[in-house]
């Protein structure tokens, strides 16, 4: 996708919606003082531009889960497309990528400790065909954690 | 720990049990569920497909939003946000404790996530830039420059197949 022009009233609608996208479109004419026709207009485009997606978030607050980091050498290099294929329809994993660096995949998922990831990665990942090895880093704290972008794929 | 919200930041201790921790119902998961679907299905759609009535849904829903259980929110497209190069870097921390330096290097706006982490890293961070010259800038001498940072291991998505946030702490 090619970057759209984003005007100061874009940004103000996207961060209102980035808060809850179920605000209704009075609403947010009201806070940012411009017609509801105009907020209607923006938020059309956006969507039709395939700018912007909603999502439900749930508190991670509410779940013992970290956010743990697998990174996926591939056997050989050309095997890259059926693995990013079969770990993207694992609904455990978040975030597939391949990468420039470390690993040639980077793979996200959450576990409560070290033994459920060894387990997960054990059982669903080191068995797909096309993968050399995987590292992980598992997480025990966030830090900080922004959800207001996201690559849309699909 | 320090406290950082607004524009869609948030940062939160977690993994520690609140006394009389909400929790999310079976009609809770039910309406997440649907709404993952089609997050501007109308509370009317919604009771119906679940069989309760309108005004349950709107009880759960304010439910949701008032605990800061769940919401739905709306997600900008990277690329579309001129964001082309997405960066997960690895740090290795010496001398400092590694929440200090995880502080430190959340104050950067491009930084869009800290985790500390167990494993060949100390920390996990994702870092968003517009052009690489920003995203050099950021490492060498924004994050390369933070008191304690040792290593810094950077490694770049070449293509992303998918992006979900699910569980993510906001406040």
């Amino acid at each position: 996708m090619k970057a759209i022009q984003l005007d100061a009233l874009d940004r103000g609608i996207i961060a209102r919606l980035g808060q809850d996208a179920r605000t209704s479109m009075r609403q947010i004419a009201r806070e940012l003082d411009v017609s509801e026709g105009a907020v209607r207009a923006r938020v059309k485009r956006l969507h039709d531009a395939g700018a912007v997606r909603l999502a439900v978030i749930t508190n991670a607050a509410l779940n013992d889960r970290f956010p743990a980091f697998l990174w996926i050498d591939l056997a050989q290099q050309s095997a890259a497309r059926p693995v990013v294929d079969a770990l993207k329809a694992i609904p455990a994993i978040t975030f597939v990528s391949t990468m420039l660096g470390r690993s040639d995949i980077l793979a996200i998922t959450l576990a409560r400790d070290a033994e459920d990831l060894a387990r997960f990665v054990n059982r669903e990942v080191e068995g797909i065909e096309g993968i050399g090895g995987v590292t992980w880093t598992l997480g025990y704290r966030i830090a900080k954690h922004l959800y207001g972008r996201c690559a849309i794929v699909d | 720990m320090r406290q950082v919200t607004g524009g869609g930041l948030a940062v939160e201790k977690q993994g520690q049990k609140r006394a009389n921790e909400p929790k999310l119902t079976a009609t809770d998961e039910k309406i997440i569920a649907l709404l993952r679907e089609d997050g501007q299905m109308a509370n009317l759609e919604l009771a119906r497909q679940i069989g309760i009535s309108e005004r349950s849904v709107g009880r759960h829903m304010r439910r949701l939003e008032e605990e800061k259980l769940a919401r739905v929110v709306l997600m900008l497209d990277l690329e579309a946000d001129g964001y082309e190069l997405l960066a997960a870097v690895g740090i290795k921390v010496k001398g400092r404790p590694p929440q200090d330096v995880a502080d430190d290097i959340a104050l950067i706006e491009q930084v869009q996530i800290v985790i500390l982490v167990a494993g060949a890293y100390d920390l996990e961070i994702q870092v968003l830039a517009r052009t690489m010259a920003e995203l050099t800038h950021v490492l060498e001498d924004r994050i390369a420059g933070v008191e304690g940072v040792k290593a810094v291991a950077p490694s770049l998505a070449t293509r992303i197949s998918k992006h979900e946030y699910q569980w993510v702490p906001f406040t």
